[in-house]
């Protein structure tokens, strides 16, 4: 059983087809990239397994669950695009995780002590422990990237959604994400990046959706990273093939 | 006069008594509320929802109902009809804000000019805190304590609300009923801080106490005990400055409201203009000296 399972998944907004027929089946303990530009309806497809935006067609199930159901059990962590974080809101590091485990906390979401050890354990495990009580956007590009990332750890998700996780990082701060995200699947979570930079795919991910309203081809790296491929989801001509893709495609 | 007696003198009055307890009271929980209206950028909605209150408030003097009725059921049907317009998407959020609130307050200056009746158009517009009837105070204890006590039960969720919406979505949470829950209490707390400044500056304690807090801290909990503090203040400072010197009390309570705001903006530790100018002269002079 997939632990994503997408299925003939159709979203409109007004005029706008953002999901046309989308299938997605991503197996559990596994990164996958998805790869399309802009408007090609990866956020949708996000927002689709959330449970945020109900498709007018379609199945969609999470460890066999609904999406509703999963967002009840806190299935599904996300790790949001930074363009659309406030990074002046006056939250600490240490706020920001706390809130992955408000599913686990009664009516006024009053932290308990296991919510507190959890958030200490999310944030060590990527490496933040010692920046709980800074205000998120002191933060730099990576250390904002994982302390989402420990949110959803605290939330004990099983399946986590990265939306452009690597842009305004550097390389260094990127080689430590990627490996951080591969141990987390290493430990059985699932992990789905939306990007449409191609630096960091090769050694993150362990296959590949180029994506355009709906699945163009799902394959390793290896084949989906070829010109003639990424030209189909990208929608314009062959550029001259590079070994290293450039970020910018 | 000693200290003790000029502190004391205002309370002899009972109109005074009624004007202090309502005037503390709606800045409080206004002050509370400005913190999220300040981060989520709901300035102008705080605008729109407590001007569309006016045809509520004429209305309910017509009928002897309690005015804080129908202010309400106003302050609610804009914040409704405002959802409605932009829904469309056509019509962009601030236009949808801007035609309902506007046609809303004209529907309520045309009945006051064909309702005959004693209200005051200007005690509406511009408060009467110095006037309030004990029913009155009775309707602000009322409303104010019970908004103030689902915001704070409720802040946390608000918090992530205003922070990420899409996150609380997530994870089970309902966002569109949290915005809902609080454009509630914002219809309320127009509401309740309508007699201490009137419709025209209801705008001012909903936005400047959170904008001024924000200058000073970097913690949302600091924040919600800074603004209301500083809305307090500037109450206590309006009213008896109007008082003493005898001026207009809702004018009075705004304009020590943006003289803090003015302070916090010049001398805030962190982001003071005045301090940063300060600190780079110092800087100049240390590495040229």
């Amino acid at each position: 059983m997939s632990a994503i399972d997408v299925r003939d998944v159709h979203v409109r907004y007004g005029e706008v087809r953002a999901l046309d027929g989308a299938t997605v089946a991503i197996g559990a303990g596994t990164v996958c990239g998805l790869i399309g530009m802009n408007g090609s309806g990866k956020s949708t497809l996000f927002k689709a397994i959330m449970g945020v935006v109900r498709p007018s067609r379609g199945t969609i199930r999470l460890d066999g669950r609904t999406p509703q159901a999963a967002r009840r059990a806190g299935l599904v962590g996300y790790v949001p695009q930074s363009e659309h974080v406030d990074w002046g809101f006056p939250v600490s590091v240490g706020d920001v995780v706390m809130m992955g485990r408000y599913s686990f906390q009664g009516f006024t979401r009053r932290p308990r002590t296991a919510d507190r050890a959890a958030v200490r354990d999310a944030l060590s495990r990527v490496g933040l422990a010692d920046l709980a009580d800074r205000q998120i956007g002191r933060l730099s590009g990576g250390q904002r990237k994982r302390a989402f990332v420990a949110r959803a750890l605290a939330q004990d998700a099983r399946i986590l959604l990265l939306d452009e996780p690597f842009g305004g990082v550097d390389q260094s701060t990127e080689a430590a994400l990627v490996e951080l995200l591969r141990d987390l699947a290493r430990q059985g979570r699932t992990i789905l990046v939306s990007t449409h930079g191609l630096h960091a795919v090769p050694e993150l991910c362990d296959d590949v959706i180029l994506f355009l309203h709906r699945t163009l081809l799902h394959a390793p790296p290896a084949v989906a990273l070829r010109p003639e491929n990424l030209t189909r989801a990208f929608g314009m001509e062959p550029v001259t093939p590079s070994p290293h893709p450039d970020d910018e495609v | 006069m000693d200290l003790l007696t000029w502190i004391v003198d205002p309370f002899t009055y009972g109109f005074m008594q009624r004007a202090f307890v309502v005037a503390v009271v709606s800045a409080a929980v206004c002050g509370v509320l400005s913190c999220w209206l300040v981060l989520i950028g709901w300035s102008l909605m705080g605008d729109a929802v407590s001007h569309a209150v006016l045809p509520g408030v004429v209305l309910a003097y017509v009928v002897g109902a309690p005015f804080a009725v129908g202010a309400l059921a106003f302050g609610l049907l804009a914040v409704a009809l405002i959802g409605a317009v932009r829904s469309g998407g056509r019509i962009k959020p601030d236009a949808a804000i801007g035609v309902v609130f506007t046609t809303l307050f004209a529907l309520g200056l045309v009945l006051i000019s064909v309702v005959p009746s004693q209200t005051d158009l200007g005690h509406i517009l511009f408060g009467n805190v110095l006037g309030v009837s004990d029913g009155d105070v009775v309707q602000v204890l009322a409303l104010g304590g019970a908004a103030l006590a689902i915001v704070l039960l409720k802040r946390r969720d608000l918090v992530l609300y205003a922070f990420d919406p899409d996150h609380a979505g997530a994870i089970g949470l309902n966002p569109r009923r949290l915005g809902a829950l609080l454009l509630v209490l914002l219809a309320v707390t127009a509401v309740v801080a309508l007699q201490t400044v009137g419709v025209v500056l209801v705008v001012a304690l909903l936005i400047i106490p959170g904008a001024t807090a924000r200058l000073l801290t970097d913690r949302f909990p600091m924040m919600l005990l800074l603004a209301p503090a500083l809305a307090v203040l500037s109450a206590l400072t309006g009213l008896y400055t109007s008082y003493y010197v005898d001026t207009a009390s809702g004018g009075m309570i705004v304009l020590a409201m943006g003289g803090l705001f003015t302070a916090a903006y010049l001398f805030s530790p962190t982001d003071g203009v005045a301090v940063r100018a300060v600190r780079r002269r110092r800087d100049v002079r240390a590495t040229s000296g």
